[in-house]
């Protein structure tokens, strides 16, 4: 009863501290509320927007922007302030979920691959080296054209497939390192379990290169994600950033000079990966407290 | 020098590496119900195009063997392979696929292969400096300007500044034509063809060159920092060198063997580092036609292409990972 408090209390006192880094730490928080504000707003905007992202010819097409329509509409009729919301959207929860599963599941292999050794490590080894040298794009083109109509979670997997490689690899190395220092053979000695010793000892000293790691797959995620949609691959019957960027090229929108149709896109999709990059940078100063006065 | 052992091992990751991509492009088109030969056939005769009917789906069956067991199937597969035979486009049919990637080829490796080189020299540069100017208690303001303009660079990907310069510099100030490798009214040979062929290069050479000048840059500062400590540094100065003999003579050259391995592995990619840049632009090279192959349902000449690229990328990285650790002996003992 009294451990199961203290062991709380310590739980919620780590939380706390991490917080208090977070907001120490301008270039974390700053990068999390740029993410976090674009897609609140998004979110927010598209319950409430007027105008369907999808039908077509609701409202008349090819209209400059105006106050009705802030960014104008598209060929086929539909208002593309409302496309970019919902794309916004769509685009973002392909890129996390991507990167949670490829997050998840590089760091399971490499941890009890690293920790457990033998055949079993060597098998996930030689995959990861297959993977890392694979060229990921023409194989995810193949893939996505073979699948022909993605669903949302079909995309997050597929694109999660080929992004986990990397992470996997240096992962693992870590956990090669950090397996032979001292507090944790200190915590072999004490009785602890293999299980126990990753999720306590080992995980915990290496959360922010952890982090680092999980702002890099989600932002290669996405960006193979607008790219694989930019040449007509991926969801459809759905609008994401990739998408709006497809139609634009297929209506010849970047020749004609319709900025008020491509730039937005564009813009949304450079500040979220300058933000990921940004709370990487961040996280890379608590791991390295060195580089803080260097940059 | 390396081991027989690590020798052994590369080698046998690389044949291990090919058969898993052969199998992946080997089984994937085949996972979709029905023959995509018939399939195709049924979305042809749709739009008007009568290649031939019945006769034609069993001769092309028949080419690529589709009547028979899976497993002979992919020995087949294998065997043409081998003998360099990709198959035959459906969309353009009767043309071999080989004979068409080969002409998409020079495009693709002539932009890239220019693009990378640039941007690694003028990147490598201005990181040097950039990481030069470090070494001061106070850092210059141009540094940090830099800084944060790489920074933005890189985090851009190639297509959306290729989307970019399209705008600006077909459109709003129209100095390079949009799309294709090549003014096809000129006759190939004469000076005229070769300008047009930069022209029609330029954009989407700068677009590569831009996002990468910025990964480059990044990089050599940070190696830059790491060797600003260093003692023979130090020395250097208490000899009384001059501050750029320094920079040049010992700063810059023990910073730069570690980036000679990325500038490798950045030639290596260089098959397939281009292929929504090349769709974008709509520049004839490699990209280019997997796109169209994609958007056709063009089943061999998708896998052809992919085939190439897997190969180009994977055969490159065993070159660099056999040629290293000549360069480096530290590498490659354990």
């Amino acid at each position: 009863m009294l451990k199961s408090l203290s062991s709380t209390r310590d739980l919620l006192s780590s939380i706390l501290r991490g917080l208090k880094v977070i907001r120490q730490e301008r270039k974390i928080f700053v990068g999390l509320c740029i993410i976090a504000g674009i897609y609140l707003v998004s979110q927010l905007v598209s319950l409430i927007s007027p105008y369907h992202p999808m039908t077509m010819g609701n409202v008349a097409p090819n209209l400059p922007p105006s106050w009705k329509h802030p960014l104008g509409t598209d060929p086929m009729g539909r208002d593309i302030l409302t496309q970019l919301f919902f794309g916004t959207v769509l685009s973002m929860q392909i890129g996390f979920m991507a990167g949670v599963i490829a997050f998840a599941s590089s760091l399971t292999l490499a941890m009890i691959g690293g920790y457990y050794g033998g055949y079993g490590d060597s098998i996930i080894n030689v995959f990861t080296e297959v993977f890392l040298t694979i060229p990921s794009l023409a194989v995810l083109i193949l893939v996505a054209a073979v699948v022909g109509k993605v669903e949302v979670p079909i995309m997050s997997v597929i694109l999660a497939i080929f992004s986990w490689a990397w992470a996997c690899k240096v992962f693992r190395s870590q956990m090669l390192s950090l397996k032979e220092r001292g507090f944790v053979k200190l915590a072999k000695l004490s009785g602890e379990s293999g299980i126990g010793i990753i999720a306590k000892e080992i995980i915990p000293s290496m959360l922010p290169f952890l982090g680092i790691w999980f702002a890099f797959i989600v932002s290669s995620a996405m960006m193979a994600e607008a790219g694989l949609e930019l040449i007509g691959l991926g969801p459809q019957h759905r609008v994401s950033l990739g998408i709006i960027l497809n139609w634009c090229m297929h209506f010849n929108a970047f020749t004609r000079g319709l900025v008020n149709w491509w730039l937005p896109p564009c813009i949304i999709l450079i500040t979220l990966f300058v933000s990921l990059f940004i709370i990487s940078m961040g996280l890379d100063e608590i791991g390295n407290p060195r580089l803080k006065g260097r940059r | 020098m390396y081991t027989v052992k690590y020798f052994v091992r590369r080698i046998a990751m690389y044949v291990l590496t090919l058969f898993v991509a052969l199998a992946i492009n080997f089984i994937l088109p085949r996972l979709i119900p029905g023959n995509p030969i018939e399939a195709k056939m049924v979305q042809l005769f749709r739009q008007g195009v009568n290649l031939g009917g019945k006769e034609f789906v069993e001769k092309y069956s028949q080419l690529f063997n589709l009547d028979q067991p899976m497993h002979m199937q992919f020995l087949l597969y294998i065997n043409n392979l081998l003998h360099g035979n990709l198959g035959l486009s459906i969309t353009y049919f009767p043309s071999k696929v080989e004979e068409m990637i080969m002409t998409a080829i020079p495009w693709t490796i002539g932009l890239l292969a220019v693009a990378v080189i640039i941007s690694y020299s003028v990147g490598l540069i201005l990181g040097a400096l950039m990481g030069w100017t470090q070494r001061k208690e106070k850092p210059s303001k141009w540094a940090n300007v830099f800084f944060s303009l790489f920074m933005f660079l890189s985090q851009t990907p190639y297509y959306i500044l290729g989307i970019m310069l399209v705008y600006l510099l077909t459109y709003l100030l129209p100095l390079f034509p949009y799309g294709g490798g090549v003014d096809l009214a000129l006759i190939p040979g004469n000076i005229e063809y070769i300008i047009s062929i930069l022209k029609h290069a330029t954009l989407p050479a700068l677009s590569i060159v831009l996002v990468q000048l910025g990964g480059w840059a990044l990089e050599a500062r940070g190696l830059m920092v790491s060797v600003l400590g260093e003692d023979y540094l130090f020395l250097a100065k208490a000899k009384g060198l001059r501050e750029r003999n320094i920079f040049r003579r010992y700063a810059l050259k023990n910073m730069i063997l570690p980036s000679i391995t990325d500038l490798a592995i950045a030639l290596g990619t260089i098959t397939s580092g281009s292929i929504i840049t090349e769709i974008v632009f709509s520049y004839p090279g490699i990209g280019s036609l997997m796109y169209n192959a994609v958007r056709e349902l063009d089943y061999p000449l998708i896998q052809g292409v992919t085939l190439v690229v897997i190969f180009g990328v994977t055969t490159a990285a065993l070159l660099i990972d056999l040629l290293y650790p000549l360069l480096d002996p530290r590498v490659g003992e354990k």
